[in-house]
């Protein structure tokens, strides 16, 4: 423990009010978007908090990976997600943490302009500052991730509808890109209601993929395989004069189900096949 | 690294096929009680099968063991098939998919290898062959 | 010898597989299912797999061949059935499957053999 940073704590405890003061004026002025997202009420709590930790924490050390800076990472770390979450930029939660040297430099000037040491008490200051605002960005791109995470899981979820179009037929509108955790998601919701339904057609509907490749194809014959072994007919819709031109190129065989290109037509198809009409 | 878990072991001999069938049921047994799906319990028992099938016809006899195991934050389950049969010439090779040797009317090591998270096979010719396949619980 | 039933119902042969299967086991099943239909002159058959948890490529080669048998006796054969779980899992497996007839249950099976026969039958007028 260097007698600096010991040093250095006393003078933030000793000015620990005149500080807090600032600090809430600074981000009231300074960043009003950030005031309002946390609330006045918590901006107060955590400020306090946020100082009393600090000028505590420094005559044990400047490394905010220690066991000592968990309380302080885990405010700090708090505040950051959820301002991540209500879609403030990176930037502005760094605000709330750098803005204390703002408010610590001043007072420290004023008070002990004539301390020979008072650049080095300063160095200090900015040593922890720097890291924990570096922490808060990398809880932001965490939560983040995570956030984006979550989304892609929901987006993968109700992106495989399964539609019971009629009387033992089920309809899969394929829609954007057929990778092959779709597919197999896909594979798993449609052999499912096939089985629930005891329904007897599938009809894969990929007026929705925008490029047919030959994974994509791939996965569709799997797919289409998949409802055969099951007992059902598939039947495959939507395929339009460039999809049919590029699944022929590719030497696609889809030869073993029926295709057409209107889904209207799929289901007259499903309809025949199940000895079904309307009306 | 992957810890292993003593409370929950299997371990059997297989010398015939009505062997296999009970390292099917035991694996698929612990499975189930770890929680995997009936999907991954499928899955993952198939290729169980296929594999302690290759011990009978490849090697006679042989071993399968079956575990808890425990890595930083999931939990999973390892099988471990050994045989000291004649081992495997080019394994490279007998991953190939539709790779299989006569009369065993198997799909080969990479069928089994496409039903699991980790596949992993060591193999010495005349000493014998061992398999490890993992699946984590998700 | 083993322990699964084959009904006779008309012309149709009914497999219902029971239990867990072992290699031996599969092929003694499909030796008796070829004699039935010899001796009953068959000319459908449905196997039923819908209480089969596992089929291995073992198992599934047996019943890919035993379907091409019993066409090249004159009948045709049904899997009924067959679990979503198996059904994924031999995809994954990659085990070509063939022009395997499938039906989502007995009783869907039977109306695939009626037409099939019916089929057969206007082909042979001709």
């Amino acid at each position: 423990m260097s007698e600096i940073e010991k040093k250095t704590a006393e003078l933030l405890k000793k000015n620990e009010k005149q500080i807090h003061e600032l600090w809430k004026t600074l981000l009231i002025a300074k960043a009003k978007n950030l005031v309002e997202m946390i609330g006045l009420d918590r901006m107060k709590e955590n400020t306090l908090e946020v100082l009393g930790q600090f000028s505590a924490l420094l005559s044990s050390g400047t490394d905010i990976q220690m066991d000592d800076y968990r309380q302080m990472r885990k405010i700090l770390g708090d505040l950051s997600k959820d301002l991540t979450l209500k879609n403030m930029s990176p930037s502005e939660t760094a605000t709330f943490i750098f803005s204390l040297k703002d408010a610590i430099v001043p007072v420290f000037q004023k008070e002990h302009k004539d301390d020979r040491l008072l650049m080095d008490y300063i160095l200090v200051i900015n040593r922890v500052i720097d890291q924990l605002g570096l922490y808060t960005f990398e809880v932001y791109l965490e939560s983040r991730e995570s956030l984006i995470r979550e989304q892609q899981q929901a987006f993968m979820e109700v992106s495989v509808p399964v539609v019971k179009i009629w009387d033992r037929i089920l309809m899969i509108p394929l829609v954007g890109m057929l990778d092959s955790t779709r597919t197999q998601l896909m594979m798993e919701t449609m052999l499912t209601s096939l089985e629930d339904n005891q329904a007897n057609v599938a009809i894969l509907d990929i007026s929705g993929i925008p490029v047919v490749d030959t994974l994509v194809a791939r996965h569709l014959v799997t797919a289409a395989s998949a409802a055969k072994l099951m007992g059902a007919e598939c039947i495959i819709t939507g395929i339009r004069a460039k999809i049919s031109q590029t699944l022929v190129q590719l030497g696609v065989d889809l030869s073993g189900f029926s295709t057409c290109s209107t889904l209207a037509d799929g289901l007259r198809m499903a309809l025949a096949s199940t000895e079904q009409r309307i009306g | 690294m992957k810890k292993v878990s003593d409370s929950l072991k299997i371990n059997v001999e297989v010398m015939d096929q009505e062997d296999v069938i009970v390292v099917r049921q035991e694996i698929r047994q612990l499975m189930r009680g770890l929680g995997f799906s009936l999907m991954d319990q499928t899955r993952v028992v198939t290729a169980v099968s296929e594999l302690a099938r290759n011990i009978i016809v490849h090697a006679g006899q042989g071993r399968v063991e079956a575990y808890q195991v425990i890595d930083q934050h999931r939990i999973g389950i390892s099988c471990i098939f050994t045989d000291e049969g004649p081992g495997i010439h080019d394994v490279q090779k007998a991953l190939e998919p539709g790779f299989s040797t006569a009369n065993s009317m198997g799909i080969g090591l990479g069928g089994a290898k496409n039903l699991c998270n980790e596949f992993d096979i060591e193999s010495a010719l005349g000493k014998g062959t061992k398999v490890t396949i993992t699946e984590w619980l998700k | 010898m083993n322990n699964v039933t084959i009904l006779k119902i008309g012309e149709t042969i009914i497999v219902p597989i029971q239990i867990d299967l072992h290699d031996a086991a599969a092929k003694s099943l499909q030796e008796d299912i070829l004699k039935r239909i010899e001796k009953y002159g068959s000319k459908g058959l449905i196997i039923d797999v819908s209480a089969v948890e596992i089929i291995d490529s073992f198992l599934g080669r047996v019943l890919v061949e035993t379907s091409k048998m019993a066409k090249l006796m004159g009948a045709d054969t049904v899997i009924a059935g067959m679990r979503k779980e198996v059904v994924l899992t031999l995809l994954h497996l990659g085990l070509a499957m063939g022009d395997l007839k499938t039906a989502l249950n007995i009783e869907e099976g039977l109306v695939l053999l009626s037409r099939q026969q019916g089929r057969n039958n206007e082909k042979s007028i001709r």
